[in-house]
């Protein structure tokens, strides 16, 4: 059996309010508007905006244009066909 | 008796055979906080804070539940499932039948907000999306220890 102990951070609930702690702290506005199934979440700096549907995802966005900047849509290599096909069924 | 009869949804009907809980920190005994005084004097008393905003130190009239063990898994610090507890779904609802104790699905919990006051139905969509994201399902009151059960799975 494997014991190696180790940490994970999960995507729940409680850390909606902290992604958007630091997104304030890293100087976006913010705020929020209705949608059909839940808040659509808005984030914006400069003349960039972005859009989520939940608190981390909308920090993850931020995260991926702060990394990538206008080259963000990299689709080579694609390691989400590589992972989906590892995947256990 | 039928799952509407007991005034359950049909989602908590088709709720799977066991529920997890994934806490470094239980050790046994009861789970949650029994209706009466000990939930009335938990620090978070609604769905929005405990879903949204419960930090750890902070104690809740609700108890976290998923359906899947994997995410109870992550949760825990550990990679195996040594701090995963499960519950018998079965015998929760033959308790919540007794009224010891009430499951919260996730659209149970998006209805009851919509119906209360106005800045917490503002959040129901929301509090709602975030459990199912997590298969997440709120017990309130106490889970006794004999319901509660290690996870071989």
């Amino acid at each position: 059996m494997d014991t190696q102990v180790e940490s994970c951070l999960v995507a729940s609930g409680n850390t909606y309010n902290p992604s958007l702690i630091v997104l304030r702290q890293k100087g976006y506005e913010l705020w929020l508007e209705e949608g059909e199934n839940g808040s659509l979440w808005f984030a914006k700096k400069g003349g960039q905006s972005f859009l989520a549907y939940s608190g981390p995802e909308l920090l993850g966005l931020v995260a991926l244009w702060e990394h990538l900047g206008k080259n963000w849509n990299q689709q080579k290599p694609d390691v989400l066909s590589e992972l989906t096909d590892k995947m256990a069924e | 008796m039928t799952a509407a009869a007991r005034g359950l949804s049909a989602d908590a009907a088709k709720m799977s055979n066991y529920v997890f809980r994934g806490d470094d920190n239980y050790r046994d005994g009861p789970l949650g906080r029994a209706f009466g005084a000990q939930a009335d004097g938990a620090d978070i008393q609604n769905f929005a804070d405990h879903v949204l905003r419960k930090e750890s130190n902070l104690s809740s009239r609700y108890t976290s539940f998923t359906e899947e063990v994997k995410v109870a898994r992550r949760f825990t610090s550990a990679s195996d499932n040594r701090h995963v507890r499960k519950a018998d779904a079965a015998a929760l609802r033959g308790l919540e039948a007794q009224g010891v104790l009430r499951i919260w699905d996730p659209d149970l919990v998006y209805a009851a907000l919509k119906k209360g006051p106005r800045n917490l139905a503002k959040q129901a969509a929301d509090i709602r999306a975030a459990m199912k994201r997590n298969s997440e399902i709120l017990i309130e009151g106490q889970v006794p220890a004999g319901t509660l059960g290690a996870t071989d799975e």
